[in-house]
């Protein structure tokens, strides 16, 4: 067999496309959906889910099949197209971002020197689908949902872009992997702390995770944009909210976490290790914290985070000139 | 600062997370009651009023007598009885008649215990079965044959529409009369809270007794 270096590039490409995928979608977004409900459990001294395989492990391979098999409502007023596109989009976004992720020194898919941006524009692109899904709709709660996801992710997406700012200015590049190998002394969670406390708020309320789950808020209204959303579609939202939750935590790793800096063990054990631990943080915040009031999410993005993360850019700017 | 107590909650739930005890029983697989009160009970309270049960004499033959009282009893009506009148050389009952059916429809039935309480015969007990669920309405009326308790299983003694395991020495062989039945009540061992009530009770039994003298 005479393969060309070509063809065995693009074979070893494939190869890491898939690993990824089953590695996120199997091993992380499902068994995200079975630990929320157990972390859940324990935080309120429950059990959680113990009936199906051991330690209910398997319960999320029983809730997609039951969801497969569920009923299709699609509403009569809805625009089906936009409908159909919607829970696709979420799911899709939320895994392209992957494409630039380090997970090790040589285990990544691309590395472009525009990789920050391209995460940011994909998880744009993500916030479109559940306006989409609210407009499509045709009924006034996910319309609700998707309105108030808009002002979200355009208020925090703000002070987000500035702390990521401010982590490229301190490594002097764009690139994912650049910034990782920028923080072999000390992680960007130190040197840039004001930074790493913005992202963090900044990334909860880019995933509508629950201190700022204003798009979903059950209790105002109903499910927000999931509201006419039915079986599989709707089963694409609920992977789509882990899927960005990975992501989520992949890039704050990788940008304040030090990605795959750390001794003794191979570079992609401690960046899945640091992922982990963040979506710990989300799923510990979630059952700790009630949901915020409205204007008080935009008091805090508008009035505290984007000054401080405009303060810390500055700041971060003029050090990196005069030292 | 607002972050402090943030962080006090953050700890709080970690701290459950990690330590906490879990409240969840495992029902199927572990029955536990009252798992709040803080010695653990690992059994049903003697006084459970669950399912109704009838009982049986030593050699088998049952108690009912078909005299209707419980039917009358029940205030939701869930108790129908069919009498019939017993063949002597071979009774199914002590008495002259014995329930021919005897149903019990444990779909209207409120376990108020009334029934125990109004037999005359102790025929009636409740027992601690409280698994009642079924598939059918129809599965919810329950036959004598399911009721009576098989054979051999040690008499309970009902008082105040509570059944009671009997001291072993003492066990019901014969349909007692009232008189007897009182006295037995009255000279009970363990008298718990109703100790006032007892003693009132004995000392008006044997007023009762000299008067007849």
């Amino acid at each position: 067999m005479n393969i060309s270096p070509e063809l065995w590039n693009w074979i070893w490409l494939l190869v890491k496309v898939l690993v990824i995928l089953i590695v996120v979608m199997v091993g992380l977004v499902m068994n995200m959906v079975w630990a929320e409900r157990k972390v859940s459990a324990f935080i309120q001294q429950r059990r959680g889910p113990n009936r199906v395989g051991p330690m209910g492990l398997i319960q999320v391979v029983a809730d997609i099949l039951k969801m497969a098999f569920k009923e299709e409502i699609i509403p009569r007023e809805a625009d089906r197209l936009i409908h159909f596109l919607a829970p696709s989009l979420i799911f899709t976004m939320a895994i392209t971002a992957l494409a630039v992720i380090p997970y090790d020194p040589w285990f990544y898919i691309t590395d472009v020197d525009f990789a920050l941006l391209f995460v940011v524009a994909a998880a744009g692109m993500g916030s479109y689908a559940v306006m989409l899904a609210g407009w499509g709709s045709g009924s006034k709660y996910p319309l609700f949902g998707g309105t108030r996801s808009a002002a979200q992710i355009i208020s925090y997406e703000i002070p987000m872009l500035l702390a990521m700012m401010s982590v490229s200015v301190m490594a002097g590049s764009l690139s994912l992997q650049e910034i990782v190998k920028a923080q072999s002394g000390l992680w960007f969670c130190i040197t840039q702390f004001p930074a790493f406390l913005v992202y963090t708020i900044a990334m909860f309320a880019e995933t509508n995770r629950l201190p700022f789950d204003m798009p979903e808020a059950e209790a105002e209204i109903v499910a927000g944009y999931m509201t006419e959303f039915s079986s599989l579609r709707w089963g694409w939202f609920y992977a789509g909210e882990y899927a960005n939750m990975v992501v989520a935590s992949f890039v704050m790793t990788s940008l304040f976490l030090g990605g795959w800096q750390g001794p003794f063990m191979p570079g992609w054990w401690w960046f899945l290790l640091k992922a982990i631990a963040v979506l710990f943080l989300f799923l510990w915040v979630r059952w700790t914290f009630p949901r915020v009031r409205y204007d008080q999410l935009m008091a805090l993005g508008w009035k505290i985070l984007i000054p401080v993360a405009l303060l810390n850019l500055m700041a971060t700017a003029i050090l990196k000139v005069l030292l | 600062m607002i972050v402090i107590p943030l962080i006090k909650g953050m700890l709080h739930t970690l701290r459950r997370f990690l330590f906490g005890p879990t409240f969840t029983v495992q029902y199927p697989n572990r029955k536990r009651w009252f798992i709040f009160k803080k010695e653990e009970r690992k059994e049903i309270p003697p006084r459970a009023r669950w399912r109704i049960a009838l009982q049986r004499h030593e050699d088998g033959r049952e108690r009912c007598v078909a005299c209707m009282l419980c039917s009358a009893a029940c205030p939701s009506e869930a108790i129908y009885i069919e009498g019939a009148v017993n063949d002597l050389s071979k009774p199914i009952s002590h008495g002259e008649r014995f329930a021919r059916v005897w149903n019990w429809d444990m779909g209207r039935c409120i376990f108020c215990g009334f029934c125990a309480e109004a037999c005359p015969e102790e025929a009636i007990v409740m027992t601690d079965d409280y698994e009642l669920a079924r598939y059918t309405r129809d599965d919810l009326i329950v036959y004598k044959a399911e009721l009576l308790l098989p054979h051999g299983t040690p008499p309970r003694r009902v008082w105040l529409g509570f059944y009671r395991e009997l001291p072993e020495e003492k066990p019901v062989t014969k349909p007692l009369g009232v008189h007897v039945r009182h006295e037995r009540y009255l000279n009970r061992e363990n008298k718990g809270i109703y100790k006032p009530f007892y003693d009132r009770a004995k000392r008006a039994h044997q007023f009762l007794l000299e008067e007849e003298k």
